[in-house]
């Protein structure tokens, strides 16, 4: 049993973000171990509090499950990065946090646990959105649906 | 043509000198009957004809010459008529055959020319219909890429404009909040279809 990722972690950007904030606290951590016991004297270390509401998740998440030291769920994010699928959706407006997160859970309740999921967007396709997957595309904009039914519009246009 | 008129001068040769033969014997036959008794009886010369006879015997002479003269012509006549006439059935003839060789000759070339004339007319006009199919083929076929891609312009055109209007429409009131229904229904509704594509790609 592992822990599945938070839904504030939806994009590869977002997980190698949270990847290098926790190998930054876990080197930050062992220095500071060193540290303290070089110098027999009291050292700062960095609390948990100062990382991420993300990594404070994943953590707490990897240490209920008791799966072992934050090496290895470093270890273990960055093979998901390397092996989770990942998607790219791509819609008409910058996408808002909500929206994210809403398509972000469908797709891990549905398609797979840990799906890493990149958004753009691109006003030309006036709504909707395009997802694309390896080499698959489904275009379900509003662009492509003017499009299909142009020639509904040829006919009203051509009886007017 | 210029054998038959060479014989027929031959023959109108010929007959002239029977002609002439004729007349050279009878002329020689009269001058020795004149000329005998002046050189055989020279005493003759003393005889004295009395001068009724002597016209008689003229006249007789005369007559007879005459009479001898008209055979002569009237042969003559008969003979030149039979050759004129042998001439004529023979230039006839052969005039008939000629006439019939060459209209053979030119029956024949004029088939001859018939047939080349009517095969390359055929062939001429095989391959103007040939010509004329690969022409019609080729327009049909200009035409018709043309039309698809005016077809195609119109589309792009009609396209591309109806994208403007909507994108000027649309510019800055795109609520993604509105379409998020919008998009979960289109998930779902394609839901089996990605999620397989999803477990194929793992």
């Amino acid at each position: 049993m592992q822990p599945n990722l938070p839904l504030s972690i939806i994009s590869v950007a977002d997980l190698i973000q949270v990847i290098n904030e926790l190998d930054d606290y876990s080197s930050n951590l062992y220095r500071s171990k060193i540290k303290a016991q070089v110098t027999k004297s009291k050292t700062s270390i960095k609390s948990l509090k100062d990382l991420s509401l993300e990594s404070q998740s994943l953590i707490a998440d990897w240490q209920k499950l008791n799966l072992g030291s934050l090496e290895k769920l470093i270890y273990y994010l960055n093979n998901l990065k390397k092996n989770s699928p990942k998607i790219i959706i791509t819609l008409a407006a910058t996408a808002d946090s909500a929206t994210k997160k809403m398509l972000a859970d469908w797709c891990r309740n549905n398609l797979a646990n840990n799906i890493l999921i990149d958004f753009r967007f691109n006003k030309m396709l006036l709504g909707g959105m395009v997802v694309n997957f390896g080499s698959h595309i489904y275009d379900w904009s509003f662009r492509k649906q003017i499009v299909d039914q142009m020639t509904k519009l040829e006919e009203v246009l051509s009886s007017v | 043509m210029n054998i038959f008129l060479q014989i027929f001068i031959y023959c109108d040769v010929f007959v002239l000198g029977i002609i002439s033969v004729f007349i050279i014997r009878h002329f020689k036959a009269h001058q020795h009957i004149k000329k005998t008794p002046v050189h055989h009886n020279p005493t003759s010369q003393n005889i004295t004809i009395p001068h009724e006879v002597r016209e008689h015997l003229i006249e007789q002479a005369s007559q007879r010459l005459q009479k001898d003269l008209d055979a002569v012509i009237e042969k003559f006549n008969t003979q030149l008529l039979e050759i004129t006439d042998s001439i004529g059935s023979l230039t006839k003839n052969h005039t008939e055959e000629i006439i019939n060789k060459q209209l053979t000759e030119f029956n024949s070339q004029i088939k001859k020319y018939e047939e080349n004339n009517f095969s390359s007319f055929k062939d001429i006009e095989e391959q103007a219909q040939t010509i004329k199919t690969s022409l019609e083929n080729q327009i049909k076929q200009e035409i018709e890429t043309k039309k698809q891609r005016l077809i195609n312009y119109i589309d792009t055109s009609l396209s591309d404009t109806v994208m403007s209007i909507v994108f000027e429409a649309l510019e800055h009131q795109v609520d993604l909040g509105s379409q998020s229904q919008y998009l979960l229904a289109k998930l779902e509704e394609h839901k089996e279809e990605f999620k397989n594509t999803v477990n194929n790609a793992a």
